[in-house]
């Protein structure tokens, strides 16, 4: 923040980082996002019991940030200033996927990262009694049903939770789990924590010049 | 009674066939990537068998049946309905089971007319056909429950209603030799006995003349399926999917797996396929998730491409792979012909040629 205020997202306070698969088998809402004020030196929690949030960006007003619970299949935003402070909107609910990072684009919409997509599965009677699946206690992690990751998405979206765009690699061939993108010159840069390899996507009507932080500022200041 | 007893036992301490865990491809199936690697020869819209006559091969498409002249197929008949299995009969003729319930016989593959049409209520899901002793022919049906192209349904039902029947062509007459199987997928005559795959049970049972079965394989990782002689002895046994703890679990979850038959799409079921990565709606498992840019070949297979070469005594001698990562997937037929194995991969609909000198080649490399 301007302020000098730092938030960021623990995805889970329930698991390690490498056990991101048993949260997600839980998807419960361990999860919380955190601010640190250089100001006074404090670190307080000011959300939490969220479902793996992730992919921190700052909203055009300055004043809310928008980020995705992974595993709650949605955008919320969060104003930490002006008249809203403390409220918590939904931005885009039931997406397809699962979201992760977000990021500013030139046209002052944003890029998210679907992690992976989701698909039909029936709910088993554990779930239905509130239980984590019997999945997890008698099947080894190998065999885990998962969110299906091998298929790269990005998608555009604004902050009205309108979806403007969405880029694709459907079979996963260079660019499956897509966990974060950046828009920089007139170009898409792809990542993803399993990859072994960055993508860059030519944008067509994107501004040649545009470099992320210069514009966060100017618009913040 | 002591059957009944056993059962409960293991279900209570999560052992014998409550357990969950499948056998690894080891020794003789040893996996290479043989059948991944094989020449592709043909691709075909809706592959269902393979004949042999020892000269040409016969393809069951749709329900067309092509014969195979190098590179070059010719059409040599067409039914009104799809072809579910093919056979060539030691006199010159050729057999074809027609959506499982109707056997055709003619005296050549390119008769105008059948020499037999054996149509019985016993037939229902007939899936393999393979010349019998005495004029007769051995026909396996899968289950009496559900048509040959539900065979999914045969399994997440737990199906145990296949059949091996011998079909006298001169009488038109059907008599059964073995009922009550867990889905019956190919059989072939070995001496006096009749091996049989038992797909559901993951095994391959020999029937003895008077009736009485016995497990020459057991336990396998895999859903066997039809088989064919080989030339130098022994026989070619194919298996169209392989197991996963995933599959194993949800067959015995009746609960969950009920729920799953109705509310999914039986395209997206926890269920083995003939071909996977279709589609971001499939279930995918941990192991699947492609890391530093490639799928692991020994992830749980939704689909996977196996050949098994069985010796006369039906021991496995060694298997030809298309592993996870691989399309050769779901070989439901393979045949020998001339020094050549011919293997038929439902799953990208291939007609796949080995030399079996390049695979003794691979083998020993």
């Amino acid at each position: 923040m301007i302020d000098g205020r730092i938030f960021f997202s623990e995805a889970t306070v329930r698991y390690e980082m490498h056990e991101w698969p048993v949260d997600g088998l839980e998807a419960r809402g361990n999860g919380r996002i955190i601010c640190y004020d250089p100001n006074n030196g404090t670190t307080r929690t000011v959300l939490r019991g969220l479902k793996f949030p992730n992919g921190i960006c700052i909203a055009s007003d300055g004043k809310s940030i928008l980020f995705a619970e992974t595993f709650g299949c949605s955008i919320k935003r969060y104003w930490f200033d002006g008249p809203k402070t403390g409220k918590v909107e939904t931005v885009i609910d039931n997406l397809p996927g699962y979201p992760d990072n977000i990021n500013l684009a030139s046209d002052g919409n944003y890029w998210l990262a679907m992690v992976g997509m989701r698909s039909p599965r029936a709910r088993s009677r554990l779930e239905d009694a509130g239980l984590p699946q019997a999945n997890g206690k008698r099947v080894p992690i190998d065999e885990w049903l998962f969110p299906n990751i091998n298929t790269g998405c990005v998608i555009k979206f604004n902050e009205r939770g309108e979806v403007l765009d969405s880029l694709w690699d459907l079979r996963g061939v260079n660019h499956p789990m897509i966990t974060s993108m950046r828009e920089h010159r007139g170009y898409l840069y792809l990542g993803g924590i399993a990859n072994n390899r960055i993508g860059r996507y030519k944008l067509a009507d994107a501004d040649p010049d545009f470099v992320q932080y210069e514009r966060r500022w100017r618009t913040t200041q | 009674m002591m059957p009944a007893l056993k059962a409960f036992a293991d279900r209570f301490l999560g052992r014998g066939d409550a357990t969950i865990t499948v056998p690894s491809f080891d020794g003789a199936l040893k996996p290479n990537q043989i059948l991944e690697k094989a020449e592709t020869i043909g691709q075909f819209a809706a592959p269902e068998d393979l004949a042999t006559d020892g000269k040409a091969l016969y393809i069951a498409d749709g329900s067309a049946v092509l014969r195979l002249d190098g590179t070059v197929t010719t059409e040599v008949r067409r039914f009104d309905r799809t072809i579910s299995a093919l056979c060539c009969l030691p006199d010159g003729g050729i057999a074809a089971a027609l959506d499982g319930r109707e056997v055709q016989v003619f005296a050549t593959p390119s008769a105008s007319s059948p020499r037999a049409a054996i149509s019985d209520p016993a037939l229902n899901a007939v899936n393999a056909l393979s010349p019998g002793p005495q004029g007769t022919l051995i026909a396996t049906d899968g289950s009496t429950a559900r048509p040959y192209r539900q065979w999914v349904y045969d399994l997440m039902e737990r199906g145990r209603s296949g059949k091996v029947l011998s079909l006298d062509i001169a009488s038109r007459s059907v008599r059964p030799i073995a009922s009550g199987l867990s889905f019956a997928f190919g059989a072939c005559a070995a001496g006096e006995d009749v091996f049989v795959s038992e797909s559901w049970r993951h095994r391959l049972i020999a029937i003895a003349a008077d009736g009485s079965q016995r497990a020459i394989l057991d336990n396998l990782p895999v859903y066997p399926s039809r088989l064919s002689p080989a030339a130098s002895g022994g026989f070619w046994l194919t298996a169209f999917a392989a197991r996963t703890q995933l599959v194993e679990f949800v067959l015995r979850e009746n609960a969950y797996r009920r729920r799953m038959m109705t509310e999914i799409d039986p395209e997206y079921w926890i269920a083995p396929k003939l071909k996977s990565g279709q589609s971001f709606l499939e279930p995918m498992q941990g192991a699947h998730i492609k890391t530093m840019g490639v799928v692991k070949p020994w992830a749980p297979p939704r689909s996977y491409g196996l050949v098994i070469r069985l010796d006369a005594n039906g021991v496995p001698l060694y298997a030809l792979h298309s592993r996870v990562d691989g399309v050769n997937h779901g070989v439901a037929a393979a045949v020998e012909i001339d020094g050549s194995l011919f293997a038929l991969a439902k799953g990208p609909g291939r007609l796949l040629r080995m030399p079996l000198g390049m695979i003794e080649q691979e083998l020993r490399a």
